[in-house]
Order: structure tokens, then C-alpha cells, then sequence
């Protein structure tokens, strides 16, 4: 009987181990985070928003450029490539040849034609119609001065040339200049940029399961379609956007970020942003209820967990 | 927010690396802790306590274990929220509410003696006492572990320390087979602090991120200071850093009475039953800082308009910063316990078995164990105990007590660490519950001649 606490004692104690995979002092607190290597987590970053007014060339906002184009350009043609009629002539000759043809027997493209050339080109037509270049006849007297021109055999060649010569140089020098915005920093708590920025894998790495992008979607109320090339300095991160005139948001593809990047862009940094026209849809008109014509959505991607630091 | 995780894991780890309910000890026939359990219990003689070493007693109970909070990964050993742990792996060892307490009870002044009669049994114990206990909701884990945005509710954290000056007494009816034993306790509370979210909501969407997070924290200490300073919004608010504490006094008074009974159903088969702490402390006014966090933030990403960025409000995660709030006396109750045993002695005494049911009342949650016993007395001075608790359904563990009482000393050491799996810290792994108890002091006076019942031992 009093050897049975011995016995006891020592089959516990038999059983007792330290283990040392749970030794305290070694444990590490530093890679703590929210997720894992497959999580995705989405934030939302900017939304740029673009008026008509900014949408210029040299201070004429894209609607009154393209009212313009609308009378130099043949209501037949439904769609009109805009660069290449800046680097194509035989394409501009070909449909201002179009215009040309319509004014004869439309009355409607021959008085817009009238009224744009008494607003905009009076001198250099003026010359040719018998009128003095620089005065301010009435507006009737042009058109029917106009008219007249064009029924004349000797006269209307050479309105026919002046109207290719006006129409053609604008045509070809249609562009929007690129829009500059200096951002303010971007007060988003340290602890959230911390999350994104810390456990990026470095550039170089095969298969990355820590990644940071630069993605979003881009909405346009134009008929155009267009394509914006966004670069943000001093970053230097540059984006390449298809912006496709109509209802549906245009998809701005993914761009890898790391934390200098993001942090650059957050601490403030300017956009310039230069678009290049594609194809005016003549059809779609423009939306003068959208008080924004461009929308500028853009998000952060963080793949692999959000860095926790304690 | 980072800090609000690093709270909960400094908590999580406090009450690993502290733990006052030893339930090895409840048979232990020497021990004066003993009475502690029960007051209607008694230890074989009259004592005095020396001084800080009468009786230590540290406890954790729990229903999560160290391997549920720590893993062993790649020779590292990291915690659940490292990504290394997986998700799965994580999650499955985390309950709806996740709750560790810790207990210590630590005697300054102890002395007790029968009575004449040998049967009646006083005592006067000066305790200090001190509590810490968390909750952390399954939710908070899921968002940590799988990312996706949650809805946090009672995160929440209580520490409580107080002295504790207490008379007991217990006496027998019924023909010596019913004990009954009353102890008052008069407390003079040290420090009470309640952090509590009651609501933290995260939303991580692709067009917005936000907080929604409504907390209290409340800390009745006598010489607390907080220093403020202004917060982005231009309010006031403090932080953890900004608290100042200079110990001046007791920062409110209690009452509590432990009550306790033995009956024994048969000569030798013994049952009894305590409810202990059923008390509270008054928290002054004036010793108590309250303080609240409510954050209602969103981050939608900034607009640029016209080429204009759009004013946004700042989107800080800083939730444990907290804006002060008139305070309140208040009134807490203790964590009341209920031990009810039931023990059958063998062999003239020689040895016995028990079984002992403990209920502990937490402020988040209710734990429970179940305790059997074996206790070995083979020699009038030597008394050796083992038990096996079970805790949750992940087991439980083994426990040993050794009581040394020859006439000049009693020595009493009991533990449940010693047979587990355990860090080189002698922390147990697998058990969420860890027990260390011992105590040392003179006995005095003769042996009491409770249930005496003709054994060998007794009433010398």
C-alpha cells in the first residue's frame, strides 16, 4: 500500500514532457496577417471625375470641336475614324469631296456650311465672294453671297477649294490635349497603407503570391471611342486604357504596384493624362445632362494577406 | 486596429502566463487552502500561515489550449494569426466564444484553530486577489484567417484585483454529520478595468472599406490619471500609452460571504457543497475613468473633381482610442464559484476517492470540470493526491498534491502541469486549464477531532 503513491508519482511523472517546438521565448509575432496567400482584397482608391469643359483643344471643349466636324463631315458617314483623318488625306479628301457633294443638294448642310464660314472663316471667304474681309456685313447678305457663289460657273470652283482647304486643316488638327490634375495627399490611415505595402513580394519573383495592383473601370458619356495612357509622376506608373464610346464601362487593366508606388501616389503626386481619339460614333450625340464625361475609377488589388504589425 | 489585436494577444498571453481554484487540492486533508474551497472543510490542525507563503494559488481555466493559440511551423513557432497556420487549421480549434481566465489568490496573513471542542474551526485569512479574463469571438478569428469582412460582437476583457480580509467559521449539527461553514469577506478593491467592444464591424468591398466599432473601457484604480490630446477630429481622446497610474488607496469596498456545507451520507461517504465569492465591490466615482470608442468610418476612395480633390474625412483604424466619459460609480459582482464534492474513504482513512463538480462564473461565459480523485494518507504526515479533470472535450489533466505536515511544518504543493505536455515555460500544451498551488506554514495547536470515526490517525 505505501508503495502504491510511489508507483503513481512516477507513472505521471513518466508521462510529463516538455515540448520544445512551444518554447515561448522563440515564439515570432512578426508575420501576422489578415488572410493568406490566397486572398484577394479589393479598396477602392480614386474616382476622376472629367468634364466637357476640360475635354479641349486650346480652351474649345470636344462638343464644340466635333459641332464643327459634324458640318465638315458628310451626314452619311455614320462613323468616322478620327486619327486617321489626321494622318490619312486621301480618307479626308475622300469624305469632305462627300460634304461638298451634299451641300449641293441639301439645303440643310449648305446653310450650316453657310453660317459656320460666316462665324469662323468670314475673312478667307469673304475675299472670294465679293465682300469686304473686314467688315461686319449681315449675315443674310453672306448667305445669299453664298449662294450665289456656288450657282456661279466661275466662282464655285474656287469655294469648293477654300471649303476642302478650311475643312481639311481642321479635320487633320482635330486633338484633345492632355489633361494635368496635382493630387493632394490621400489621408488613408498608415495602419491600412502598412497592410498593403509590407509583405509584397519583390519585383523579379516567379509566381508572386503578394502582389499590389493598380486596376478599375473607366466610364464615358462621348460618342468616341479613346485611348488615355494615365501617368502619374513622380511614380512613374502609366496605365493604357480602351475607352469605348457607349453605355458600358470600360475595363482598365491591372497594373503591378509595389509599396514605394503606392506610397508615392498616396503622399501626393500629379496625373497628366493624354488621350488619343479613336472613332466618333456620330450617331450616339453627346450627352449634355452628364455633367462628368469621363469617370475614372480606380481600385487597389493586394493578393496574398494584408500584413498585420504588432 | 493592429492594436486592438495586439491587446488580445497580450491578454491571450497574460492569462497563459498567470492562472485560484486548484481542484487537486479540494481532498487534500492537510491543506489550510483547503478551506478556501469550502469553508465548512478544515485543515487537521490550527496553523499560521508564513507570511506571502501561506497559500499561492494560480489558476487558468479556459476553453482554449496554448496549441490552439500557437503553432509549430517551419522550426518557428508562430501564432494562429501567421499565415503560415492555415485557415482550416486555424479555425478548427476556436469556439463561438473563446474564453481564458486567470485567477491568483495570494495569502499575506493567515491563521486558524478549533475550538475547544475540537470540532469548531475559525480562521482570519488577509488574501490579495486578482483576476484577468478575455473573450474573443470565433468572428474575430474568421476575418483574421479568411479575410472576408466580419461582424465582431463582445470582444471583451475584465482584470480585477482587491484585498480580502476574511473570517471564517464552521461548526457541525446533525450529530456531527452535517458541517456548515460561513466565511465574510470584507474587500478593498485595487483595481477593476472592463474593455469592451460591443460592436466591430468590418467592410472590405471592392468600393468600400469601413469600420463601424463601438467600445468602452472603464478603470476604477485610486490615482489613475489619463493625459488627452487632441485627435484628428480635434477631440480629445487618450490612449493606453496616456494612462498614468500611481497606487494611492483603494479604489472601492465589497462585501462577499463563501458559504459551505459537509454532510456525511454514510461513515464513510462525504458530500459537500460551496458557493464561493457570491459578493461585490463598489467602485467610487472618483477613482473611475470611463472612456468610449465609437468609430463610424468609411474610406470610399477620394474624388477629383474639375481637377479638385473633394475633402475626405481621415480613415483611421485607431479603435483603443477612447474619448472620455463622465463617469459612474458602479457596482461589480465577483466571479462566484460552486464546488460540490462527493469523497468515499477507504482503509481506515488510509485512502479515499473523490469527485468534485466546479462551476465558475465568468463574465463572458460559465465553465465547468469535472474532478476525480484518488488520495493517499499512508502515513500521518504525508498525504499524496491525483486527479484527473476533464475539461471541454479535448480531455484533461492530470493533477498531483503532496501535503507534508509532520507537527512543525505543513507544506502542501498541488499542480496539474507536472504530467502534461508542457513548454519549457511550464506551460501546458493540450490542457486549457493549469493549477499551481502551495503553501507553507506552522501548525498550531492540536488536531481537530472531526470525523474521527475511530480511525488510527485521528484525534491525537
Amino acid at each position: 500500500m505505501k508503495l502504491l503513491p510511489a508507483l503513481l508519482l512516477s507513472g505521471v511523472l513518466l508521462t510529463a514532457c516538455v515540448d520544445q517546438d512551444y518554447d515561448l521565448t522563440k515564439a515570432d509575432f512578426g508575420n501576422a496577417s489578415i488572410g493568406d496567400e490566397n486572398s484577394e482584397f479589393k479598396i477602392p482608391l480614386a474616382s476622376i471625375h472629367v468634364s466637357m469643359e476640360e475635354i479641349s483643344q486650346d480652351g474649345t471643349d470636344i462638343q464644340a470641336l466635333f459641332e464643327e466636324a459634324d458640318i465638315w463631315l458628310p451626314s452619311s458617314a455614320d462613323q468616322v475614324d478620327i486619327s486617321e483623318l489626321s494622318r490619312n488625306a486621301e480618307y479626308r479628301h475622300d469624305l469632305i469631296l462627300e460634304t461638298i457633294d451634299e451641300m449641293k443638294t441639301d439645303d440643310r448642310k449648305l446653310n450650316a456650311i453657310v453660317d459656320l464660314t460666316y462665324r469662323s472663316y468670314y475673312a478667307q471667304f469673304a475675299e472670294i465672294l465679293g465682300l469686304d474681309p473686314w467688315g461686319t456685313p449681315d449675315p443674310s447678305a453672306y448667305a445669299a453671297a453664298f449662294a450665289q457663289a456656288i450657282e456661279s460657273e466661275f466662282l464655285a470652283g474656287q469655294i469648293e477649294t477654300l471649303i476642302e482647304q478650311v475643312s481639311s486643316d481642321f479635320l487633320a488638327s482635330i486633338r484633345i490635349d492632355s489633361i494635368e490634375y496635382a493630387l493632394d495627399p490621400i489621408d488613408l490611415d498608415d495602419t491600412v497603407i502598412d497592410m498593403l505595402c509590407e509583405n509584397l513580394d519583390p519585383e523579379g519573383t516567379p509566381d508572386a503570391k503578394n502582389t499590389l495592383a493598380l486596376y478599375g473601370t473607366i466610364s464615358s458619356r462621348l460618342p468616341l471611342s479613346m485611348h488615355l495612357e494615365p501617368l502619374f509622376m513622380p511614380a512613374d506608373i502609366a496605365l493604357s486604357i480602351d475607352v469605348e464610346a457607349g453605355d458600358e464601362p470600360s475595363r482598365i487593366p491591372e497594373t503591378r504596384l509595389y509599396g514605394d508606388d503606392l506610397r508615392s501616389i498616396l503622399d501626393g503626386s500629379s496625373v497628366r493624362i493624354p488621350i488619343e481619339l479613336g472613332t466618333y460614333y456620330r450617331n450616339f450625340g453627346f450627352d449634355n445632362d452628364s455633367q462628368n464625361q469621363l469617370v475614372i475609377q480606380l481600385h487597389l488589388v493586394k493578393r496574398g494577406g494584408l500584413k498585420l504589425e504588432f | 486596429m493592429k492594436q486592438l489585436y495586439t491587446a488580445i494577444l497580450a491578454t491571450l498571453l497574460y492569462t497563459i502566463g498567470a492562472a485560484a481554484q486548484n481542484p487537486t487540492a479540494y481532498f487534500m486533508e492537510g491543506s489550510t487552502l483547503r478551506s478556501q474551497l469550502n469553508p465548512a472543510l478544515a485543515p487537521q490542525r490550527g496553523y499560521v500561515n508564513i507570511p506571502g507563503l501561506g497559500a499561492i494559488d494560480i489558476s487558468i481555466s479556459g476553453n482554449i489550449a496554448l496549441d490552439r493559440i500557437f503553432y509549430p511551423r517551419d522550426g518557428k513557432l508562430v501564432t494562429l494569426i501567421d499565415p503560415a497556420v492555415s485557415a482550416s487549421d486555424a479555425l478548427s480549434g476556436i469556439k463561438e466564444k473563446n474564453l481564458l481566465g486567470s485567477d491568483i489568490r495570494m495569502n499575506i496573513i493567515g491563521f486558524g484553530a478549533y475550538t475547544k471542542n475540537g470540532k469548531n474551526f475559525w480562521s482570519f485569512d488577509l488574501n490579495l486577489r486578482g483576476n484577468a479574463e478575455i473573450n474573443v469571438p470565433y468572428a474575430l478569428f474568421d476575418f483574421i484567417k479568411n479575410g472576408e469582412e466580419g461582424s465582431v460582437s463582445n470582444i471583451g476583457q475584465q482584470n480585477n484585483a482587491y484585498l480580502e480580509a476574511a473570517f471564517s467559521y464552521s461548526f457541525p449539527l446533525l450529530d456531527d454529520r452535517l458541517y456548515i461553514g460561513v466565511r465574510g469577506k470584507f474587500l478593498a478593491g485595487i483595481v477593476h478595468s472592463n474593455l469592451k467592444f460591443d460592436r466591430f464591424d468590418i467592410t472590405m468591398q471592392e468600393d468600400r472599406w469601413a469600420v463601424d466599432a463601438d467600445g468602452t473601457l472603464d478603470i476604477s484604480a485610486a490615482g489613475l490619471e489619463a493625459t488627452t490630446e487632441l485627435n484628428d477630429e480635434g477631440v480629445p481622446v487618450y490612449k493606453f500609452d496616456d494612462l498614468n497610474f500611481t497606487p494611492k488607496g483603494p479604489a472601492g469596498y465589497g462585501f462577499a460571504v463563501d458559504l459551505g456545507a459537509t454532510y456525511d451520507i454514510l461513515p464513510d461517504l462525504q458530500a459537500s457543497l460551496a458557493v464561493n465569492d457570491l459578493g461585490f465591490i463598489g467602485w467610487s466615482r472618483s477613482s473611475t475613468l470611463s472612456g468610449r470608442s465609437a468609430k463610424n468610418l468609411e474610406f470610399t476612395g477620394v474624388t477629383i473633381s474639375g481637377g479638385e480633390m473633394e475633402a475626405q474625412p481621415d480613415f483611421n483604424l485607431d479603435v483603443l482610442e477612447f474619448q472620455k466619459q463622465e463617469p459612474q460609480s458602479h457596482t461589480k459582482m465577483l466571479h462566484a464559484s460552486i464546488n460540490a464534492g462527493l469523497e468515499y474513504k477507504l482503509w481506515q482513512n488510509r485512502a479515499s476517492v473523490g469527485l468534485l463538480y466546479s462551476a465558475r462564473f465568468w463574465a463572458f461565459k460559465t465553465l465547468h470540470n469535472i474532478t476525480g480523485a484518488v488520495n493517499f494518507r499512508p502515513i500521518d504526515w504525508f498525504h499524496l493526491t491525483g486527479s484527473y479533470s476533464v475539461i471541454g472535450n479535448r480531455g484533461g489533466a492530470f493533477g498531483l498534491a503532496l501535503n507534508l505536515c509532520p507537527g512543525w511544518i505543513n507544506f502542501f504543493v498541488a499542480t496539474d502541469i507536472l504530467t502534461a505536455k508542457h513548454t519549457p515555460q511550464w506551460i501546458p500544451i493540450r490542457q486549457s486549464s493549469m493549477n499551481v498551488t502551495l503553501g507553507l506554514g506552522v501548525p498550531i495547536g492540536k488536531r481537530g477531532n472531526r470525523n474521527c470515526r475511530g480511525y488510527l490517525d485521528c484525534c491525537r
